[in-house]
């Protein structure tokens, strides 16, 4: 093609330059440092060749610098992760193709590797200030394009840009929300990324790390009434092992049966209240989810693990947004087994196992009862609750319950788990969130780390019941939440800027990402089916379509009208209904007009009727005069019989 | 071979087909019946990065990739829409044939006018070379240079108009037929031998310049004879004869006749570029001249209008 040998402007090339900068920036999560380095240098090789306007790389040069540098990033396989590797090519490939550009023909497979290289952006970031920021990169690529096939000189007019946006916007919004969504069709290489959140592993100190970070964990709205504050205890994790020092996940959880187990529903009571609430899980790089009390019902792409818990099917690499509906109750007991799990005692911590053996006889099988008489214990003796207790050491517990006496959420839930289970009664930890903050006027309650919390559940005859100690040391820390709970000299160790104006914006910031959040990185085929079903339930569907069908009929009706008008133009129309009428048509070379001339002249009888219609023909034809024409028309009917006696005498002659 | 043949058959097909539809016109408009569309290349390769994508994003259930794709695939559609808008409604007019002279490449004064079209490639069907029209606004006038064609008469074949304008993600195109010819003639070359002598001796006795003499008879009419001379007033009187006034020197000379002898192959193309070269040296220096070739023999007129007869003769040896 004549085009594509057309020299590229240097502009161009200086955009390109710009565009995989920014792209460079956006990848640095995929990059080794090394690597990092390695663009950072060819991207500034760019731009010094634009700043001296030195000519083009060749293909031969370009490959012998490819070669070593694709080497190098294979050997990085193992540490960089196939994900990460096919980043680095992609970026590889835009850098180097971008040094060779001379020629338009050259620019496309560069604009190509571009477009997927920005559409890769999204698996790392989707908050929307970012998502703005690539979308702008694909305009600015997509300006690239124009340009590769524009005449040099010209421009773009903005009344031109904003008519193809108004025909594209639609057919943009339109294809969103309603072409078709295929759940996951084969697992792809994802980001390997240090996970987030509670881990399977509860250590003394674990809770109180995890609360100094200010980060977003989950967003949740409710879709019937709000369930009371106290009842806000986001389960996350069971933690069923204990070594005498740390809780962790039992096996179970990640055993494969799960699946298995996950079909049957468990048996819930009717009375109990159900709450209907949607949750939007942050990126954690976790399978587990967050659940109130007993979900009974939850979407086909979420597992259902043991102990009422929810997971997803895979870590969760970005937010994810589901639907569930919970009982408020206690959870079932799943078997005999994890009764007999739940009952394991490690040798060590004497003194907590002997407290617990003395509640067992002083109340013997009534498990409310021990359980009052801890809380009862835990508010008479000198217990604090503080975010920096003191170090403890190969007796854990029983330096927690009988020396130190400070300590956060999860020294009192592993305490009381012990004590409860050297009681004879089955406990275990549960490790989640409580509480929130509720935002008023968007409607959703917001969970950050800092709400991570610990508590128990023991087993009595009706199921799991909830038990928190905190509440017996600090009922505040339920009510308020861990601000309030805490003194200033700990509140300063919370990252909390909320207080100032930058503070507030970036509240009513995070309220925007939440509206983001919630309609496009959570709209899911559940929503589009929704979506679908609310459309076919529409009542004026059929109003619509009769009307735009009679608008289709009305149309064609007009376009057959013109289409017949054009066919028959006025000479056209003349010249048939005369020839009709005459019978014959003039010979060729002879005009209409002459014929009928020496027509009136042969039949003086009709010469003056002949006369008029020669006359009234050349006014319709040669003068477009439509009234002529009607005329003709009538005066053709008019004279039928005459002229139809003339036809014949001249058939007969 | 079955292959070649079929083939061949198919393009035969077309261009019946196309001959049907869009027959040969001194003015077409390129309207939605004889505008073509379909992806180029790089559209096609489009067309799989929109595909690529929505894989990615259901794959990753990320609705911003997903997006991202829409967005793509909404601009395509958008694209066919103003790909097919540069070519809608583009008129191309042609007003006279094509002339050469042999080794040369004629060209085709071509009227090009449109509301907006940019990024025209203009040339003939079945030919590589292409000529870009960067912007059409309005009326502008275009030289389609044709390609190397030896001596001989042809008739216009399809053009073919494209465009790959605003996105390179469509190719837009259409042949129209234009109704012109492209005429070829012989290359002028002067051959040493006796005619070329005896030509010069004749013209070298015409030295006396026309302005001098005095008009002292007349003679009838022959084609190419100046209008001025003419004697308006024995026209009224036998319109059908043209007298013109005589000037003494230029009585005398014959015309001079040129003849084609029967030949062929490079006989032929060498007598045929002499000839041309008579013809061209006969008009410059007014003179008038008959030729006569195996088929056709035209009578001996002067003017441009006759050397294009003679020069067309030639051609169509």
């Amino acid at each position: 093609m004549l085009m594509a040998n057309l020299a590229l402007p240097r502009y161009w090339a200086v955009y390109g330059l710009l565009l995989q900068v920014l792209l460079f920036l956006l990848y640095q999560p995929a990059l080794s440092i090394a690597s990092s380095l390695l663009f950072a240098l060819l991207l500034t090789f760019q731009a010094w060749r634009l700043y001296q306007n030195k000519p083009a790389l060749s293909n031969r040069q370009i490959n012998t610098l490819l070669a070593p540098l694709l080497l190098l990033m294979l050997l990085q396989v193992r540490q960089l992760g196939v994900l990460n590797l096919m980043l680095h090519i992609l970026l590889l490939a835009a850098v180097a193709r971008s040094l060779t550009v001379q020629q338009r023909g050259q620019g496309l497979q560069l604009l190509w590797v571009h477009y997927f290289a920005i559409a890769c952006c999204f698996i790392f970031y989707q908050q929307m200030s970012m998502a703005i920021l690539i979308f702008a990169l694909a305009l600015l690529n997509l300006y690239l394009q124009y340009r590769l096939f524009a005449p040099a000189e010209s421009t773009l007019q903005p009344k031109r840009l904003l008519s193809i946006f108004a025909l594209s916007f639609p057919l943009w919004l339109g294809m969103f929300l309603l072409f078709p969504r295929l759940p996951p069709l084969w697992q792809l290489p994802n980001q390997n990324m240090a996970s987030t959140g509670l881990g399977d592993e509860l250590d003394p100190g674990s809770i109180e790390k995890l609360v100094q970070s200010d980060a977003l964990a989950f967003r949740v709205s409710f879709l019937n009434e709000r369930p009371d504050k106290a009842d806000w205890y986001w389960r996350a994790k069971v933690y069923e092992d204990f070594d005498g020092r740390r809780w962790q996940v039992n096996a179970r959880f990640n055993s494969r049966q799960r699946r298995a187990m996950a079909t049957e529903l468990p048996a819930f009571s009717a009375s109990a209240p159900l709450v209907k609430y949607q949750i939007l899980a942050e990126s954690s790089y976790q399978t587990d989810l967050f659940s109130l009390g007993l979900p009974v019902s939850w979407p086909a792409n979420l597992v259902a693990k043991p102990a009422a818990l929810m997971a997803s099917q895979t870590p969760l690499t970005q937010r994810i947004s589901y639907s569930l509906q919970s009982r408020l109750q206690p959870i079932p007991l799943a078997s005999p087994a994890e009764k007999q799990l739940n009952l394991l005692q490690d040798t060590a911590n004497p003194q907590a196992r002997a407290f617990g053996a003395a509640l067992a006889t002083q109340f013997p099988a009534q498990p409310d009862k021990v359980v009052q008489a801890l809380s009862a214990y835990f508010q008479q003796e000198p217990f604090f609750y503080t975010l920096t207790p003191p170090r403890l050491g190969q007796n854990a517990i029983d330096q927690f319950l009988y020396e130190t006496r400070s300590g956060f959420c999860s020294h009192y839930a592993s305490a009381t788990a012990v004590v409860l289970r050297a009681a004879g009664i089955p406990a275990r930890v549960v490790g989640g969130y409580l509480g929130g903050n509720w935002q008023e006027n968007q409607q959703y309650l917001q969970v950050r780390q800092r709400d991570a919390h610990a508590w128990v559940e023991y087993l009595t005859a009706s199921g799991w019941q909830r038990y928190d100690p905190t509440a017996a040391i600090a009922p505040e820390r339920i009510l308020e939440g861990i601000e309030q709970t805490l003194s200033d000299n700990e509140r300063a160790l919370l990252s909390g800027w909320q207080d100032n104006w930058l503070g507030q914006l970036a509240l009513q910031w995070s309220h925007l990402d939440y509206v983001w959040s919630v309609w496009v990185l959570g709209f899911n085929q559940q929503d589009q089916e929704q979506l679908w079903q609310r459309l076919r339930r529409w009542e004026y569907w059929s109003v619509l379509l009769y009307s735009l069908g009679a608008l289709l009929l009305l149309g064609a009706a007009v376009m057959l009208r013109q289409w017949v008008r054009q066919r028959a133009d006025h000479a056209h129309q003349a010249w048939r209904w005369l020839t009709q009428a005459l019978g014959t048509a003039p010979a060729a070379g002879c005009t209409l007009s002459s014929w009928l001339t020496t027509l009136a002249e042969q039949n003086p009888a009709q010469q003056q009727a002949l006369e008029r219609l020669r006359k009234l023909y050349e006014a319709a034809v040669f003068n477009d005069d439509a009234a002529a024409l009607r005329l003709l028309r009538r005066e053709l009917r008019l004279q039928r019989r005459s002229l139809r006696r003339l036809a014949r005498q001249r058939k007969s002659a | 071979m079955m292959f070649k043949a079929s083939k061949d058959w198919f393009k035969r097909k077309f261009a019946a087909w196309l001959a049907k539809r869009q027959p040969a016109a001194t003015q077409v408009e390129l309207t939605q019946s004889v505008i073509y569309i379909l992806p180029s290349r790089f559209g096609w390769w489009f067309v799989f990065l929109i595909a690529l994508l929505y894989l990615m994003g259901t794959n990753y259930q990320n609705n911003l990739i997903l997006l991202l794709s829409f967005m793509l695939l909404s601009l395509l559609m958008v694209t066919m829409l103003l790909a097919f808008l540069n070519m809608h409604q583009l008129k191309l007019s042609v007003k006279q044939d094509a002339r050469c002279f042999a080794p040369e490449r004629a060209q085709l004064p071509l009227g090009l006018s449109s509301k907006s079209c940019q990024m025209l490639h203009i040339g003939l069907r079945g030919q590589r070379q292409r000529q870009l029209v960067e912007s059409l606004s309005q009326q502008q006038r275009f030289a389609l240079v044709l390609p190397t064609l030896s001596r001989g008469y042809y008739p216009l074949p399809r053009l073919e108009l494209s465009s790959t304008f605003p996105l390179g993600l469509f190719r837009c195109w259409s042949y129209p037929a234009l109704t012109s010819a492209i005429w070829v003639y012989p290359e002028a070359i002067e051959q040493l031998h006796a005619n070329t002598e005896r030509l010069a001796e004749q013209a070298s006795k015409q030295t006396t310049p026309h302005a001098l003499l005095e008009p002292d008879d007349v003679k009838s009419y022959q084609a190419g004879d100046s209008p001025k001379r003419i004697l308006w007033r024995k026209l009224a009187s036998a319109p059908e004869q043209p007298v013109v006034r005589s000037y003494g020197g230029e009585a005398s000379p014959l015309p001079h006749w040129i003849k084609i002898p029967a030949l062929q192959g490079a006989a032929l193309e060498s007598v045929l570029s002499h000839a041309c070269f008579q013809l061209l040296a006969l008009e410059q220096q007014g003179h008038s001249y008959g030729l006569q070739t195996q088929s056709v023999t035209l009578a001996p007129a002067k003017g441009a209008l006759h050397l294009e007869r003679c020069l067309q003769e030639l051609a169509l040896c």
